[in-house]
């Protein structure tokens, strides 16, 4: 039986943080998971690397004392938000690592940070071309056939067929 | 290593989303999700459900790249198990009314385009549209559920028709100016506009019975719209041939024998009060499906009637009307020659002589320009004795602005619209002199009148007080309250810029931005 006050992760390359259950009172994923299986020793989250686990923890620490209602899961992307200046680690980080934060967002189910993370993405993807999009995230892992669909999906909306 | 097609839909769909924020408009945000669009194959998927949900067209070039993009895209051979027509929910088109074609081509100079320029059919010249075009687009999106066009005279009963079939699940259809821009300028039939109207009566599925035929042609027109060659689309976009008027269930009704169920969640917004509901078939058709307790037409007059001031001699200012069931009723009988004028006991004699006036005065209103009424005043006493409605509607109308009674076609209950009236220096004088002597006056926006006549039926034996309407007001009406006296100077609409095009607001200036790209 786990300590109910602190609860464990353990990352993909097994690496453990034990932190407070109350820094981690945004996440519906581990909300959820002490409700039905609190009792277990240790909480798995795959496909997060430690750092990035370390990161998202961090940001939870420096909320978990915030007293602003938790946004539904998803968040409301219809609404604006202006980001809390202790988020500012988030904007100078690398496009690859805020990826990988935007997606252990989403596993964990943190909508404050999946929406701190989009607001940031698009921030960034704002004025870009195609190319440079591609070119920010990790292009050399992409397949081909998603790179030979741009030239067709770009067609689509380029090419004028009233005339044909 | 994590790559951007491993974002989740979800996670796509929120970072698209937010793209707006960092937009300054809509038509950057509609240009981003384009780029998004063309990143990888997932974010094409998933940008393409935002991107073609509601287009921002503000250009023909924009209206004619989302039909071409609409149509190549489903011409054989497809890749994608959708279309990009069944993602466009939303589409407003009425900012088209008033696009320079040639302008438009000129400035966008592509030779690809060289095409287009050979095919533009010259009937789309001031309106940017043409009838095939519209229903091309409808027939390529099936799940719209509102579409907007404003004043274009391509909208013809065969258009509507066209629309309401193609189109099972629109809710809203917006259709201001679209039938009456030769009308009042002849002055003489409305054919085109009853043509409309039945025809949406005869297309929507609620009419369940139609008994009669209806002496007309078929108004569809022959098609406008480029057939693209039978290699590439197998005759796809080829315009259906018009049925002979013995099959089509259309021709077997009378307007006056419309029977509607009161399942309709259709909402038209359909013409200006002037048009509308001078026909006594249009009249009908709203008293019944009001008196059926069914959500009622709303008429709605926008602003954008100011830019045909030049034609009109009017400004109208018109922003909402809504019609009760009682209203219309009432103004079914009054359009009637031969009946008497069915005001109720109890009404004022204002109301008694406006009657009075509007049916002698017609001849004189079709010299004179028009018989004024203080519409303020008027509303005051109408909705006070809530049954003798003279106009038959609840209407918002700015400060200042009078309105003439003609004989347009359809009787006493005929024309009515804005009038800004000239002497303004006058017109300051009398609202100080008014505004002192009434005390109130009725220039509030639907949602107060809605309130106020709830207000009116909850007290129907104390007038209520009346907010003057300040160039600035709030949207709040409270009837109970009077509001202090109006502080610093009249209340004049606000004046209109010269523009090239004549009287009338100066356009903005025309996006150059093509749709999405």
């Amino acid at each position: 039986m786990s300590d109910p006050a602190n609860i464990t992760l353990v990352t993909m390359d097994g690496t453990t943080f034990t932190v407070p259950s109350a820094y981690l009172h945004r996440s519906k994923l581990v909300q959820d998971w002490l409700r039905s299986e609190g009792d277990k020793q240790a909480m798995e989250v795959k496909h997060v690397t430690p750092f990035v686990l370390q990161g998202v923890l961090n940001f939870c620490e420096i909320h978990a004392e915030d007293t602003s209602e938790p946004l539904a899961d998803p968040a409301d992307p219809t609404k604006p938000f202006e980001a809390d200046p202790r988020d500012d680690a988030f904007r100078g980080m690398p496009d690859d690592q805020l990826l990988q934060f935007t997606m252990a967002a989403d596993i964990l189910q943190i909508p404050e940070l999946v929406r701190l993370t989009a607001q940031e993405m698009a921030s960034r993807i704002d004025g870009k071309s195609p190319d440079q999009i591609r070119a920010m995230f990790n292009p050399d892992d992409l397949a081909e056939e998603d790179v030979d669909s741009d030239n067709e999906m770009g067609e689509v909306g380029e090419e004028g067929a009233i005339s044909k | 290593m994590a790559t951007i097609n491993d974002l989740p839909t979800e996670i796509l769909l929120h970072l698209f989303q937010t793209l707006a924020h960092v937009s300054p408009n809509r038509l950057d945000y509609q240009h981003a999700l384009n780029i998004c669009s063309r990143v990888s194959r997932r974010w094409h998927a998933a940008a393409s459900t935002l991107l073609y949900a509601s287009p921002v067209l503000k250009t023909h070039w924009n209206w004619r790249r989302l039909l071409g993009a609409i149509v190549w895209d489903a011409q054989p051979p497809c890749r994608r198990a959708y279309t990009l027509g069944a993602l466009v929910c939303n589409l407003d088109i009425s900012r088209l009314w008033n696009v320079d074609i040639m302008d438009d081509v000129v400035e966008h100079d592509d030779p690809r385009d060289a095409a287009h320029r050979q095919t533009l059919p010259l009937s789309a010249l001031g309106t940017g549209l043409t009838a095939a075009s519209i229903e091309t687009l409808c027939r390529r999106c099936p799940n719209l559920r509102s579409l907007s066009v404003h004043s274009c005279a391509q909208i013809s009963a065969g258009v509507l028709d066209a629309i309401l079939r193609e189109c099972p699940f629109l809710t809203v259809l917006w259709l201001p100016g679209c039938f009456d821009r030769t009308t009042l300028r002849s002055g003489a039939t409305r054919v085109d506009h009853d043509d409309a109207k039945c025809a949406f009566c005869r297309a929507h599925p609620i009419i369940t019975r139609a008994p009669g035929p209806l002496d007309r042609p078929h108004p569809r027109s022959p098609s406008l719209f480029p057939s693209p060659s039978p290699s590439r689309n197998d005759g796809a976009l080829a315009i259906r041939p018009p049925p002979s008027r013995q099959q089509h269930p259309s021709f077997a009704m009378t307007p006056s024998a419309f029977i509607v169920p009161p399942q309709s969640n259709l909402r038209v917004f359909v013409e200006s009060i002037d048009a509308s509901l001078t026909n006594p078939y249009v009249v009908r058709f709203i008293g019944r499906e009001s008196a059926a307790g069914r959500r009622i037409c709303r008429v709605s007059l926008d602003r954008q009637r100011r830019r045909k001031a030049d034609e009109y001699a009017t400004r109208a200012m018109f922003k909402e009307v809504a019609v009760r069931s009682e209203m219309v009723r009432l103004a079914e009988s009054i359009a009637k020659p031969a009946s008497p004028l069915m005001l109720p006991a109890g009404d004022s004699q204002l109301a008694r002589d406006f009657f009075a006036k509007a049916t002698t005065s017609v001849a004189q209103a079709r010299t004179r320009g028009g018989m004024t009424i203080r519409i303020g005043e008027l509303v005051a006493h109408v909705m006070y004795h809530r049954k003798s409605i003279a106009f038959g509607v609840v209407m918002w109308i700015a400060p200042r602005v009078e309105f003439g009674v003609r004989d347009v076609g359809g009787g006493v209950w005929g024309g009515v619209w804005g009038v800004v009236e000239a002497e303004r220096e006058e017109e300051e004088a009398n609202g100080r002199r008014e505004a002192a002597e009434y005390g109130t006056y009725v220039s509030a926006p639907f949602s107060a009148s809605k309130s106020y006549i709830s207000h009116i039926n909850a007290h129907a034996s104390s007038p209520p007080h009346f907010s003057r309407r300040r160039p600035r007001p709030s949207r709040t009406l409270n009837p109970h309250q009077p509001p202090p006296p109006p502080a610093g100077g009249p209340l004049l609409a606000r004046p209109l810029k010269p523009s090239a095009r004549g009287i009338g607001p100066v356009p903005p200036p025309r996006a150059r931005r093509w749709l999405g790209g």
